[in-house]
C-alpha cells in the first residue's frame, strides 16, 4: 500500500471505530448495545425500593432458599434473571416452575425442599442488609411441587 | 512541520512492528482463552427459546435466531481463528476474520435479553488489531517472510495508529461511562444515594437469585457517608481519562486508578471485569515489546535465509 493509501486507511478505520464507540452519545440515556455502550446500568438512579423476580424453594417446615442460576438457566446470574423475567412476562411462569422443579429434584442438596415458587418480591435494598430480609410484598406467579 | 503533519504524527507515530505484535499476542491470547472457556456458553445460544431473541448490534441484521447447530459452529470457528490470530498465521485474512467472528459470536450471545458488558473492550481491541498490520513481527507470517529472505520491517506509522486507536477506545469508553452518569443523574450521582443503592441492589439481587455476592459491599451499605467520595472518585477518573495521553507517567497513573476502580467493583459488587482487571484494557498505552514476557522473542528471531542469487 502506498504511504498515502496507508494513511487514508488508518484514518478511515479510526474514524469508523471511534464513531462506533461514540454512537451511544447520540442516543437517549437508556440506550445500550454491544459492543458499543455507555454502560447505562451503572448510571441510572436506583431507588431503595426494588423488585426481584426469582425462583424460591420452600420446605414443609417453612424454610426457603433461592434457587441458584445453574438450576434456573445456566451459571450466569444475569441470564437466569432475564429467563425468569421473560417467563413471567410471557405467562410461562408455571412452565418454568415445572422445568426448574425437575432439575431441583435431581439435586440431592435440595432434598429438604418440597415446593417451588416463581415470585416477584419487593425489598428495601438498604434495610435488607440490616436484617430486613422478609419481602415487603410478594407477587407469586407460579407454584409447583418438587416431585421425586 | 505543518499542523496537519504534527497531528498526523500524533495519531500515526513511527512505531516498531514488535509493539503492535506484542499487543496482538496479549489481546489475542486473552480472547483465545476467553472464547475457549466460554465456548459452552457461546454455543448454548443455539438451544435458547427463540421467543427470547432480542437482537442488538450486528445481529439486528437477522430476522430471527440462527438454526440450532450454527451458533456452536461459529463459536468453534472463532476459537480456531483466535489461534491463527495469536500466532499471526495468514493474518491479512485471519486477522479481520477473527475480529468479525468474535464480534458476531459475542453479540449473538448478548442478544437474549441480557447484555454482558465485560466483553466490550476486548471485542473493540480485537477489531482494531485485526484491521492493522499486526503480524509483521513475532508471527508465523514474519517467520515466513524472513525465511524468504525479506528484511524485518522498519519502524513505521502503520504500526502506531492501531495502538493509538486501541488506547483511544479504552479512554473513550471510560469517558462515555462518565458522561452517561451525568446525563442520567447530573451531580446527584455523586451527592445522592445512587451509588450506595446500586451496590445494595446488585448484592441483594445476587443473594435472592442464589448467587455469590460481596459481603463487604453489603456491610458497607450501612454507612452512607462512604459513598459520595467513592462516587466522586469514580466519576473523576472516568471524565479525566484523556489525561492518560499526556505521557507515559500519566498513562501509568490513570491505568492504576482505572484498575483500582475495577478492583473496587469486584470488592463491593462481586463483578469481575477480567479484561481491565488483568491489565489488558490498558496495554495499548505502554511499550509492550519491552515486557520481560517477550524477552525470548526479542532475542530469538527466526533465521534469515540468504536470498538465492
Amino acid at each position: 500500500m502506498s504511504p498515502r493509501g496507508s494513511a487514508a486507511y488508518a484514518y478511515v478505520v479510526s474514524a469508523l471505530l471511534l464513531a462506533v464507540v461514540a454512537y451511544p452519545l447520540t442516543q437517549g440515556p437508556r440506550y445500550d448495545s454491544f459492543p458499543w455502550s455507555s454502560y447505562p446500568m451503572f448510571a441510572r438512579d436506583r431507588p431503595r425500593d426494588a423488585k426481584v423476580a426469582h425462583v424460591v424453594a420452600l420446605s414443609d417446615d417453612g424454610r426457603h432458599r433461592p434457587v441458584p442460576p445453574p438450576l434456573v438457566a445456566n451459571d450466569e446470574v444475569l441470564q437466569a434473571a432475564a429467563t425468569i423475567r421473560a417467563a413471567i412476562r410471557r405467562g410461562r411462569a408455571p412452565a418454568l416452575c415445572t422445568e426448574v422443579a425437575v432439575r431441583v429434584a435431581a439435586a440431592s442438596a435440595w432434598d429438604d425442599f418440597t415446593w417451588l415458587e416463581v415470585a416477584t418480591d419487593r425489598y428495601d435494598v438498604v434495610e435488607y442488609f440490616g436484617g430486613a430480609v422478609v419481602p415487603r410484598d410478594r407477587d407469586i406467579h407460579a407454584r409447583c411441587r418438587i416431585r421425586r | 512541520m505543518s499542523l496537519a503533519a504534527r497531528l498526523d504524527r500524533l495519531w500515526r507515530p513511527v512505531t516498531p512492528a514488535t509493539r503492535l505484535a506484542a499487543l496482538r499476542i496479549l489481546v489475542g491470547a486473552f480472547a483465545l482463552v476467553y472464547v475457549a472457556v466460554r465456548l459452552p456458553h457461546l454455543a448454548s445460544a443455539g438451544s435458547f427459546d427463540p421467543a427470547g431473541f432480542q437482537p442488538i448490534g450486528v445481529t439486528t441484521l437477522l430476522s430471527g435466531p440462527l438454526a440450532a447447530p450454527l451458533p456452536g459452529v461459529l463459536a468453534a470457528l472463532a476459537l480456531a481463528l483466535a489461534l491463527a490470530f495469536v500466532v499471526g498465521w495468514r493474518f491479512a485474512i485471519t486477522g479481520p476474520l477473527f475480529a468479525a467472528a468474535l464480534l458476531w459470536v459475542t453479540t449473538y450471545r448478548n442478544s437474549w435479553g441480557m447484555v454482558f458488558h465485560t466483553e466490550n473492550l476486548m471485542v473493540m481491541h480485537v477489531l482494531v488489531i485485526g484491521l492493522g498490520a499486526s503480524a509483521d513481527a513475532w508471527s508465523l507470517d514474519a517467520r515466513r517472510r524472513r525465511a524468504a529472505g525479506l528484511a524485518p520491517p522498519a519502524d513505521d506509522p502503520r504500526y502506531g495508529w492501531p495502538l493509538r486507536l486501541a488506547a483511544a477506545i479504552t479512554v473513550g469508553t471510560y469517558v462515555l461511562a462518565g458522561i452517561a452518569k451525568l446525563r442520567h443523574s447530573g451531580v446527584d450521582w455523586i451527592t445522592s444515594d445512587i451509588l450506595r443503592n446500586y451496590i445494595a441492589y446488585d448484592n441483594l439481587r445476587k443473594v435472592e437469585l442464589g448467587d455469590n455476592y460481596s459481603r463487604l459491599g453489603a456491610a458497607l451499605c450501612r454507612h452512607p457517608a462512604l459513598f459520595p467520595p467513592l462516587a466522586a472518585l469514580s466519576l473523576g477518573f472516568e471524565l479525566l481519562a484523556p489525561l492518560a495521553f499526556l505521557g507515559r507517567r500519566a498513562a501509568l497513573v490513570w491505568s492504576l486508578l482505572a484498575w483500582g476502580f475495577h478492583l473496587g467493583v469486584l470488592a463491593l459488587m462481586w463483578i469481575f471485569f477480567p479484561y481491565p482487571l488483568l491489565g489488558f484494557a490498558y496495554a495499548p498505552l505502554f511499550r509492550l515489546e519491552r515486557l520481560p514476557l517477550f524477552r525470548r522473542l526479542r532475542r530469538d528471531p527466526a533465521p534469515v535465509r540468504e536470498p538465492v542469487s
